[in-house]
């Protein structure tokens, strides 16, 4: 029923799809806009993914950061100071017994030997050397006073030391906003660039058709027709470009998630290269596809805006 | 309808802009600052028909070029149907060229269009349906005995050929006001009486015509007032012949 329709629409109402009065087929290359512009769509997805994978990196490094508290226990097995029990078991219970711990953990003595192994060699257990015991605490929340925290411990077992991690993390964080910061410049610079090419592209087209666009513009076409026709080819060929880069990015962008995803301990479902569609952030499968369409708004809005400020010298 | 109150035109820089429309009228003279037409002042009614006679770098391309909105006046004022175009914003022009047919000395044929898409081209740029388009093109392209030539691209075509595809694109949309530089100039003396009747059936049906020519046999074939040109000046306007 809707064919008959389509073909009188096309036969009777519309100008012919291929009719190119401006000659822009040949004018505007098929080659070398979409190749520059795949190109850019290439180098963008890349940083796209180093933008997207920093962020995740940072965060989860600063969600650590915060919750994640290391308790010292010189001579761990002697009396405490109050109550019952050795200095280890009395800063335990009473690590459990504040508020904002979710969990605290002696770490065993093979857990130790493998901290200080790099210092001490192996068998360091076997030295003579007495070890403080040592205690992983999560937090479960990240505003806890560990100043009140470290003076309760100190006093229970003197000599304890209760350390954050904030410190390094927050240097890690730091790392990874700054490589944040260089992903978001390198797209605003392939976009940039995007944005020349396609400009570039589109006044070697004005110039090899000048005959071609002044006789139209004779014949009394708009600003808007002449615009519309250019920006129709560069439409379509920065879409095609930004389809070919996506495309050949992302085996790039899968194999660089997979490098990252151990560095992003929070996230180990990265580490399942087999799955692709849980190897990448949410948020890459948003942009990725999306690129294609960027490049087309780009490629679009620039042969518009050239075009049109290019026509200002016809009368 | 059109009407020009001392009219100057001045080709003020040398840039390529207007090259190749201005050849053989301003020759060399337009290094810069050259004012090509003087104090031009003459009005046409609707449905007049002239002959815009003068001699070579007279100013006859220029007036034309005036006439069909290429150029706009650097003095005086200038009233193009009905509308004063001399500081008009620049997006009322297009709808004012759609109403005004020009036959080119050189054609000015898009090279990469068949002769059918050459003589379409004023009825897509104005948005007018496919289906009317096609047996309007057709029955033009019929009518200056092209029919069996709409697929061929101009190189394709004989000169005359070529000027029979241009003066179709001309009067294709039926312009209100039709413009021609040397029509007849590649046409043997029975296709240039066949277009002279052509262009007074269009002026009959109330089109206003210009017709730019050295052919005075053909003028006097076909008497009308004359505007005759010298130097950039209007030495006549009028209808002694």
């Amino acid at each position: 029923m809707i064919r008959p329709f389509v073909r009188y629409r096309g036969a009777h109402l519309l100008r012919p799809a291929r009719f190119d009065e401006l000659g822009l087929r040949r004018a505007i290359s098929d080659r070398m806009l979409p190749f520059l512009v795949a190109a850019m769509g290439f180098l963008a997805a890349v940083a796209l993914s180093g933008w997207v994978g920093a962020a995740a990196l940072a965060s989860s490094w600063q969600a650590g950061a915060a919750s994640a508290l290391t308790v010292q226990v010189p001579q761990p097995g002697d009396p405490a100071a109050q109550g019952e029990g050795t200095r280890l078991t009395r800063v335990l219970a009473a690590l459990r017994a504040a508020p904002f711990v979710a969990t605290a953990r002696p770490l065993s003595d093979a857990e130790l030997g493998k901290l200080l192994r790099p210092w001490l060699g192996a068998g360091a257990d076997r030295l003579a050397i007495p070890l403080p015991a040592v205690i992983a605490v999560q937090l479960s929340a990240s505003d806890a006073d560990i100043g009140a925290l470290a003076r309760q411990l100190d006093a229970l077992a003197p000599g304890t030391m209760t350390e954050q991690h904030a410190d390094w993390m927050r240097r890690l964080s730091v790392l990874a906003r700054s490589l944040q910061a260089c992903a978001g410049l390198i797209l605003l610079l392939v976009a940039a660039v995007a944005v020349t090419v396609v400009a570039v592209a589109t006044r070697a087209g004005l110039a090899a058709r000048r005959e071609a666009i002044e006789i139209v513009h004779g014949l009394g076409a708009t600003d808007g027709y002449i615009a519309g026709r250019f920006a129709v080819r560069a439409t379509l060929l920065a879409a095609v470009g930004g389809a070919i880069g996506a495309l050949v990015a992302l085996p790039v962008v899968l194999a660089l998630a997979n490098i990252a995803a151990p560095l992003a301990g929070a996230t180990p479902r990265l580490n399942v290269p087999a799955d692709v569609l849980t190897a990448l952030p949410a948020g890459l499968w948003l942009v990725l596809p999306g690129l294609p369409l960027i490049a087309a708004t780009i490629g679009c809005m620039t042969a518009q805006i050239t075009v049109r400020r290019w026509l200002r010298r016809l009368p | 309808m059109v009407r020009l109150q001392s009219v100057g035109l001045r080709y003020d820089r040398p840039r390529g802009r207007t090259s190749g429309q201005t050849r053989g009228q301003t020759g060399d003279k337009a290094g810069s600052d050259t004012e090509v037409l003087h104090g031009l002042s003459f009005e046409l009614p609707a449905g007049a028909f002239r002959w815009l006679l003068g001699p070579s770098g007279a100013g006859k391309t220029s007036l034309l070029r005036l006439l069909y909105l290429a150029v706009r006046p650097t003095s005086g004022r200038l009233t193009i149907l009905d509308t004063d175009v001399t500081n008009a914003r620049r997006r009322v022009l297009p709808q004012l060229r759609r109403r005004i047919g020009v036959v080119f000395q050189d054609f000015r044929l898009l090279p990469h269009l068949s002769a059918y898409d050459n003589v379409a081209l004023p009825l897509r740029i104005g948005g007018r349906p496919e289906g009317q388009i096609r047996a309007d093109v057709t029955e033009m392209l019929r009518w200056v005995g092209l029919a069996g030539r709409l697929d061929s691209r101009p190189a394709a075509l004989s000169g005359g050929e070529q000027q029979r595809v241009a003066i179709a694109r001309a009067v294709i949309a039926r312009p209100s006001l039709l413009l021609a530089d040397e029509p007849t100039g590649n046409l043997d003396d029975a296709q240039a009486e066949r277009l002279m009747h052509l262009f007074k059936e269009l002026n009959r049906l109330g089109t206003t015509v210009v017709l730019a020519t050295h052919n005075e046999p053909l003028v006097a074939r076909h008497p009308a007032p004359l505007l005759r040109l010298e130097q950039g000046r209007l030495v006549k306007a009028g209808p002694a012949w």
